[in-house]
């Protein structure tokens, strides 16, 4: 027995000598960061809050029919710019965007400013978190929020309690940062543009992104569930607030070149810096990851009919032969009656008709998803890589524009009744959003020759048949004065440039004593060009068109009145069991939940909602997209 | 089972015996003096008896003139009197039969009799695993034990080897499902592909340890079988004997894909200029030259090797060394793996209670792979000489490819293509490695039948892979390359003006173990072991990386130091990586066995690990179980006659945990290229676990071991069961949960199967004998359960076809595309008489696992003569021939010199739709025509075509040896001379297309790699000649 309990004791010794977990390893990686300082998260938040607004806008500029493809899928890869088909795509960038990549970097940073006690980190992080769960909810409807990183599968938030907590947020981070104690905390670490290229740290610009959110929350409440001139008046405050804000103080301007009206409009500028000159939306066409993000497509998108023809006023429409050609003979105007048109994009060598082989250079465009004729290529279609934002690969992507802000403030007077100030500020908008891109054209092609054999490249000094010289900026001028103020541009005594009743499409949108619900709204949506708001203005106005014959207000007005329903929409989810009245007023209005995640790993949710696999669910109204007074308020259930 | 073992105390204590003196001796086996373990002796009369220990001892209290009875099953029993004083009685027992005695080494080094252990295990002797004379002797193990499915990447000598007992376990990419290899009872590093750095003569026997239970005492690497290896020691008579070999080898391509002659390269039938590969263009005519490149580009490949062992010793010290070298070519140029391997062994017995052993194994290898690289040989045109590699300078020959490279842009210029014969000549590389495997036991009895054993393992290797490509392209290669858009793809290829890449890397594994045995009888009959041991484990790796691109100076000056430097986008893209990786794990383990007269026994495990990938888990211990038990029943009811020999049956029930791969419990951060200002995100790329649990294997497991005829004929029957639960997934959850890959624990699968093994005595004479064997297994895998909608957990994408465990089906199935089918499973054509594809990807088309795996082995020996010989085979098992694929992609494949361009009617149905809707089925007989855009539209799109029946017969070795040495005289030196000429893979018989269906694409752990041909190095059938000579 003496053995036996010898034995005993020995393997009691080795089980209490090796027991203790301490001579395990700390299983950290010790090649990889796995803990950082605020300084270093905020970098990225700010980076991501450039990508989702990108994210965001590049789906939205093919719902919103302004781009479609060469294509007439009836199931395409990307079916968000083709045929509606969605359930099949298998992600969606701005899902993980919002929760992952803002959600779970800003969740560190808030964490990190708090051990620090730098609570500027955290206002920063918070506004962008604000602005991320807008973009989120109004593309998706009820989104996870409350049990967010709490859970595997967290429970989906009503669309309603997200923007009560939304308002709340707008109202609780503006106290924060009208709050000395923490604006001037003496603990605040100093940040530099190194660390937030946006604003340098400056937290009273970040305030102005704050009341923007706002003033694009309470934008909600038109035309479909609070049209008081005290709601109207209540955005009209938030607008002026950010606008206010932003022209507030000294432009943080240390890439140069901006304009004193955008004052401090929040730009991420692809500058370089320590980083790479890779603007979101230009030819670099950058992703993260092959799977994180999704680059630009726009070498192979293709404008629009209604954007083209309806809206910029492409010129000689009707004639299939020189229609989108630029108009020299015996006037300048360029074209499109939209200066923008010879902006945002570059005429291309093409068939001159679709009968006809020659080859002419003009602006193309197609209607959505009708596909190619057979005769055309891609490359004759205009170049898109052009305009503020497209244009360079050191351009800068807003996070939110001022024109923007001019809009909501110009829609909230509109419906106050006030048609006349709201076509100002229109007006006001559109001639800075010109401005905006005239200005990042010139920067690429600063006053060479205008050789309308070529492209419009070089509008400027003639080089043929001894017509009268143009310098580009007389020629711009000209342009706009005739969009603008529907004025003729005279040389001498020749008209150089007409006006626009006279060409194009024939209507002048700023027409203060005609100024329509229409008008502005439709150059709302040439001014979003590339931006997020174009999508959820078409859906808050019902795609109000001549064929759905949805009219908006007492007047019923028509918003975008030559707006159709695209091509080749997939039969089983937008045309099988139809009327034709139905038809056209079945339109995309939400985004299906990211199927690769949230169908496997929070189906239930999904079921609950009724949005697992069916195709209904895309054609659910957002809560502020139902008929007027079917919801009467955005922040309580309904 | 409590009450049983207080019976069994009870019964111990009743018959305990009255006093006399001691007597001490040892029973060994006459035949060759070995010691016996676990005889019974006995005193005749009385109820006083013991069971001989470890190395055959006993001792038992007697007096003047009893009589000791000895008795082992499977031994004549013997009846010795003892003299007066007489006080050591040596015994040797005389076999009743044959190799009933078998010790075999089991978990933790412990050596047991065979017909002690509960579970499927089996042994191969120095003989069995050299046969075939492999150089990864790992290659030749199919067919040679039950349940063992070998899978290699052809026949490359640097390419990879998968073993896997019984079936995967484990579904996640990144779980190994190899089993562990275990040298000398310490693990070491690496699965099946590192068996290839050991010497396979310097092995005294192989045993394989199958089921969970087999392995449970060695935790969770465990879990997929075990590999135990135990080299050759010193003799005990005191000579010294050394013993020198030399092999020589040839390997010669077999059954090449065969490549079509007709047609050369060009597109829809059409000659297109300066397209240099593929065979979619016209007929040769009279002025193309023919190539047959493949067969020029592969050539016979030699293997040499030679060996020198000395072994010798005494009861107190031997020891054992070896030296050897290989020299293996292969059949692609410059595909080479040369080795030195040196092994000392020595155990010292300082005394009866200390026995000392330490070994050192060193390798060193120098080798140059090729990989998967076949694919541009199978398609390079038949009208161009790829052989024809360099112009006199020794540039780039693009005429090799190229009709008029003058015509080409500047941008189809940057990455023109070059034959795959400069760069087996003109580039360079060659990875270095040593290995240092060094073992040390110490083993201690300060009172009998008590050890305690320390043992520490220790495998370090370091490898260096170091090469560099020449430049493609030199000046005036390009007309302008200031051009915007030449310069534009100019910077992504930088490489094209070559390129210097260095990669060291090292990785050690530390075992120590702390062993304690104890062994007591009760009376004469019972016999309690007991076992407690502790592990710790720790392993460790470094891996780096420069490289970098454009060589500035022209001449040979191929070094790292000659890159470009001034070039900021390279040194982004290029920057140096260093990775370091650790993990450790302890754990504690225990077994007690009750045997009962050798005739059954019972025996319970327990193992309690500790992991460091679990440090962060809510459980960071994780224990398990297991309960065997065996009843010799021929002894237990004395059934043995003339037919039936012996007769033993044998259950057991197991549980083992496998923990997760390390470093997935922490969020790490990154910075990407494009975030400025310095900024860190979190890596989205990185799964992370929330919490996790083991792995757990369940399994159960019945067999019998029986022997009839004298014991000439040999079953073992086993059939088996496992449940493998809470398989550790990585998959992408919803990113609300605040992760994008998430490892947890999801899903189980199931395996059942049977392993039987026939071992049959034919012929025993003098002058000869005749043996033969053979081997069959089957198992059917069954993914049980995967979490909400997944259908199947996947591998590595080899176009739209994966390799996946399948939900309700297969654990190693194969998903892809296929035809619409009719109800009959034919497919269903158009009016026009082309099938109909289905849309939808991620069909179940194939399943990689065999129906049922066979060997059958024979050993027939005249004099001096042996023959020996091995088919194996399997009935089923689907392949992907992706090789295959793009030969039919590219319209290289010998089909289209009978097919191409004819009509030819699609094996399927046309669907017909009745006046009342109802949908019927006729037979099409519209024909198509085969031609390109039938092939790359209906085919080749398709993946189900190319996946085939992988059932096979192979003649995986013959053997001839013969035994000079018998006619040697004593006072020669040389005391035997032996020549053995083994031809292997003489034949395959297969429906398989491709080359060889036992292939491997990876080793890649979870669903896998095997079964999956992409672009291997071909197989060989291989003819090696070994002299050897004993001095």
């Amino acid at each position: 027995m003496k053995k036996i309990k010898f034995l005993a004791l020995l393997m009691l010794v080795g089980l209490v000598s090796v027991s203790c977990n301490d001579i395990l390893d700390d299983n950290v990686n010790p090649d990889r960061a796995h803990a950082i300082e605020a300084k270093n998260g905020l970098p990225v938040i700010i980076y991501y809050a450039q990508q989702i607004v990108y994210d965001h806008s590049e789906y939205y500029a093919y719902f919103s029919q302004m781009l479609t493809t060469g294509g007439k899928s009836s199931v395409g890869a990307y079916s968000y710019k083709c045929e509606w088909e969605m359930l099949t795509m298998n992600r969606h960038p701005m899902w993980r965007r919002h929760f992952y990549d803002i959600g779970k970097n800003t969740l560190n940073l808030v964490n990190n400013s708090k051990a620090i006690n730098s609570p500027n980190y955290e206002l920063i992080g918070r506004t962008i978190q604000l602005m991320s769960t807008q973009l989120t909810t109004d593309a998706f409807g009820d989104i996870p929020r409350s049990e967010s990183y709490q859970s595997i599968a967290p429970t989906y938030d009503t669309q309603a309690s997200v923007y009560a907590w939304m308002m709340q947020e707008c109202d609780d981070l503006i106290a924060m940062y009208e709050d000395p104690e923490i604006i001037n905390n003496p603990d605040n670490q100093e940040l530099t543009p190194k660390e937030d290229r946006v604003y340098g740290g400056d937290l009273e610009k970040w305030k102005g992104l704050v009341y923007a959110v706002k003033a694009r929350l309470l934008l909600r409440n038109i035309p479909n569930v609070d049209r008081s001139p005290a709601k109207c008046q209540k955005i009209i405050d938030a607008a002026d607030a950010a606008i206010n804000q932003w022209r507030k103080g000294d432009v943080f301007d240390y890439q140069g070149g901006r304009d004193a009206w955008f004052g401090n409009e929040p730009r991420y500028y692809w500058d370089g810096g320590t980083g790479t000159q890779n603007a979101v939306w230009s030819v670099a066409q950058p992703v993260i990851n092959s799977w994180e993000s999704r680059g630009n497509l726009l070498g192979s998108a293709i404008p629009s009919k209604f954007f083209m023809v309806d809206l910029m006023g492409i010129s000689k429409p009707d004639n299939e032969m020189t229609c989108g050609m630029f108009n020299a003979e015996g006037a300048h105007d360029g074209f499109a009656n939209d200066p923008r048109c010879g902006l945002l994009m570059i005429a291309r060598t093409g068939p001159a008709s679709p009968s006809v082989t020659s080859e002419r250079i003009k602006m193309r465009y197609l209607e959505n998803n009708i596909g190619m004729g057979t005769s055309y290529k891609i490359a004759n279609y205009p170049n898109l890589y052009m305009g503020a934002y497209a244009g360079a690969a050191d351009a800068y992507n807003p996070i939110f524009t001022m024109e923007e802000l001019y809009f909501i403030k110009a829609e909230a007077l509109y419906w106050m009744g006030k048609k006349t100030e709201a076509c100002a500020l229109a007006k006001e908008a559109t001639e800075w959003n010109i401005q905006r891109h005239l200005a990042a054209f010139l920067r690429l092609y600063p006053n060479e020759n205008y050789n309308a054999n070529t492209d419009n490249k070089y509008p400027g000094n003639s080089v043929s048949g001894g017509k009268p010289g143009f310098q580009p900026a007389e020629y711009w001028f000209g342009q706009i004065a005739a969009f603008l103020d529907n004025e003729d541009y005279y040389r001498g005594n020749n008209v150089a440039v007409h006006k626009v009743t006279d060409r194009g499409n024939k209507h002048w949108y700023f027409n203060p004593s005609e100024f329509s619900l229409s008008d502005l709204m439709q150059q709302k949506y040439i001014a979003m060009y590339l931006q997020p708001e174009q999508w959820t203005d078409m859906r808050r106005y019902h795609y109000s068109n001549n064929r759905n014959h949805y009219g908006i207000g007492d007047n019923q007005e028509i918003v975008y009145p030559t707006l159709r329903r695209p091509y080749n929409l997939y039969a089983a989810y937008w045309i099988d069991g139809l009327t034709e009245e139905q038809k056209e007023n079945t339109w995309i209005q939400r985004i299906n939940y990211d199927p690769e995640t949230e169908e496997k790993y929070n189906r239930q949710e999904l079921e609950r909602l009724g949005a697992y696999k069916n195709y209904k669910w895309l054609q659910e109204p957002m809560i502020w997209a139902h008929n007027y007074g079917e919801v009467t308020s955005l922040t309580e259930e309904n | 089972m409590r009450k049983q073992l207080l019976l069994l105390l009870l019964l111990s204590l009743l018959s305990l015996p009255a006093l006399a003196r001691v007597v001490t001796g040892v029973v060994t086996q006459s035949s060759d003096g070995e010691p016996i373990i676990g005889a019974s002796v006995k005193v005749q009369g009385t109820s006083r008896g013991t069971a001989t220990d470890f190395d055959g001892r006993f001792s038992i209290e007697a007096n003047d003139g009893d009589v000791l009875e000895v008795s082992y099953v499977g031994m004549n029993p013997k009846s010795v009197k003892i003299g007066a004083g007489q006080s050591v009685v040596n015994i040797a027992l005389d076999e009743n039969a044959q190799v009933l005695g078998e010790v075999v080494v089991t978990a933790m080094g412990q050596t047991q009799e065979k017909k002690k252990l509960n579970f499927a295990v089996q042994t191969l002797d120095e003989e069995a695993v050299t046969a075939g004379g492999s150089t990864n002797f790992a290659n030749s193990l199919q067919g040679k034990i039950a349940g063992l499915q070998v899978s290699t990447g052809g026949s490359s000598p640097n390419s990879s080897t998968q073993v896997i007992i019984r079936a995967i376990s484990s579904m996640n990419n990144s779980q190994s499902n190899e089993p562990l290899m275990i040298v000398d009872g310490m693990a070491i590093r690496g699965g099946a592909s590192t068996l290839a750095d050991m010497n396979p003569n310097d092995i005294e026997n192989i045993t394989v340890l199958k089921g969970a239970a087999a392995s449970a005492l060695y935790g969770q690497e465990g879990a997929n079988g075990v590999i135990m290896i135990t080299t050759k020691n010193g003799g005990r008579n005191g000579e010294v004997t050394v013993t020198a070999a030399a092999t020589l080898e040839l390997n010669v391509p077999a059954r090449l894909p065969k490549i079509q002659s007709t047609f050369i390269p060009g597109a829809k039938g059409m000659y297109k200029e300066n397209m240099g590969s593929g065979g979619w263009g016209p007929y040769m005519s009279e002025d193309d030259v023919y190539y047959d490149n493949l067969r020029n580009f592969l050539k016979t490949g030699i293997m040499q090797k030679y060996d020198v062992s000395v072994s010798g010793g005494t009861e107190k010290f031997s020891s054992y060394a070896s030296v050897s070298y290989t020299d293996n070519q292969g059949i692609v140029p410059k595909d080479y793996r040369k080795q030195i391997n040196l092994l000392i062994k020595g155990t010292y017995k300082p005394s009866d209670k200390v026995t000392v052993q330490l070994s050192a194994n060193f390798m060193n290898r120098t080798s140059r792979g090729f990989g998967n690289s076949m694919s541009t040989i199978y398609n390079w045109g038949i009208n161009k000489d790829m052989s024809d590699y360099r112009t006199l300078e020794g540039h780039v020959n693009w005429w090799a490819y190229y009709d008029h490279w003058e015509n080409l842009l500047d941008t189809e210029r940057i990455n023109g293509a070059v034959s795959p014969y400069f760069g087996r000549y003109m580039d360079w590389s060659q990875t270095e490695g040593n290995r240092f495997i060094v073992n040390g036991q110490i083993s201690y009895e300060p009172i009998k039948n008590l050890v305690f054993t320390g043992k520490m393992g220790y495998d370090k290797s370091y490898s260096m892979y170091d090469s560099y490509t020449v430049p493609r392209l030199y000046d005036g290669d390009l007309v302008d390359p200031t051009a915007e858009d030449v310069q534009t793809k100019l910077s992504d290829m930088q490489d094209r003006y070559g390129s210097y890449s260095f990669q060291p890397s090292r990785g050690a594994l530390l075992n120590m173990q702390f062993l304690a045995t104890y062994q007591h009888t009760f009376a004469e009959d019972y016999t309690v072991s007991a076992l407690y041991g502790l592990e710790f484990k720790e392993v460790k790796g470094l891996e780096s990386s420069i490289y970098n691109e454009h060589f500035q100076l022209g001449g040979e000056f191929y070094s790292f130091n000659n890159t470009d430097f001034t070039n900021g986008d390279l040194l982004i893209s290029n920057h140096p990586t260093l990775y370091h990786s650790k993990y450790n794990k302890y754990g504690h383990f225990g077994e007690l066995r009750f045997d009962y007269k050798g005739m059954a026994q019972l025996s319970v495990t327990g193992r309690m690990d500790g992991s460091s990938a679990f440090k962060q888990a809510s459980k960071t211990n994780y224990f398990y179980p297991s309960i065997t038990a065996g009843v010799i029943f021929s002894e237990l009811f004395n059934l043995s006659n003339d037919w039936f020999s012996y007769g033993k049956l044998r259950g057991n029930w197991a549980k083992v945990g496998k923990d997760s791969p390390r470093y997935l419990f922490t969020d790490t951060y990154k910075q990407w290229t494009l975030f400025p200002d310095g900024g860190y995100g979190v890596d989205p790329t990185t799964s992370r676990a929330i919490d996790l649990e083991p792995e757990m294997t369940k399994s159960w497991e019945i067999g019998a071991d029986l022997r009839f005829f004298h014991n000439w004929t040999r079953l073992d029957i086993a059939y088996y069961s496992t449940t493998v639960d809470n398989q550790i997934v990585s998959v992408r959850v919803s990113p609300a949960s605040g992760t994008i890959l998430q490892t947890r624990n999801e899903g189980s699968l199931e395996n059942h199967g049977m392993e039987i093994s026939l071992n049959q005595d034919i012929i025993k004479a003098t002058d000869f004998s005749w043996s033969a064997f053979a081997n069959f297994s089957f198992n059917r895998s069954k993914v049980l359960y995967l979490p909400n909608d997944i259908t199947e957990i996947q591998g590595t994408q080899y176009g739209d076809i994966f390799p996946v465990a399948r939900l309700g089906e297969s654990s190693t199935g194969i998903s892809g595309k296929d035809y619409v089918r009719d109800p009959d499973g034919h497919i269903v054509c158009d009016e026009n008489g082309y099938p109909i594809i289905n849309a939808a990807k991620g069909l179940y088309i194939g399943n990689r696992e065999p129906d049922w795996l066979l060997g059958v082995g024979s050993t027939l020996r005249f004099k001096n003569a042996t023959l020996s010989f091995l088919f194996d085979g399997r009935k089923g098992g689907d392949v992907v021939n992706v090789t295959g694929r793009s030969q039919i992609t590219n319209g290289m494949s010998s089909l289209y010199d009978k097919y191409r361009n004819r009509e030819y009617i699609i094996d399927g149905v046309q669907a017909v739709t009745g006046a009342d809707g109802a949908v019927t089925y006729i037979k099409n007989t519209t024909p198509i025509v085969l031609d390109s855009y039938f092939i790359n539209t209906y085919y080749s799109t398709v993946s189900s075509n190319f996946i085939e029946d992988g059932s096979y017969i192979r003649l995986s070795y013959v053997t001839l040896s013969y035994d000079f040495g018998k006619h040697f005289k004593r006072t020669w030196p040389v005391k035997g001379l032996s020549l053995t000429a083994t031809g292997r893979n003489l034949f395959l018989l297969t429906k398989y297309r491709g080359n060889d269906p036992a292939v491997l694409a990876s080793t890649s752990g979870g669903t896998g790699g095997a079964g999956i041909d992409n672009y291997n190095v071909p197989s060989t059938r291989s003819f090696n000649f070994t002299l050897k000579a004993t001095f």
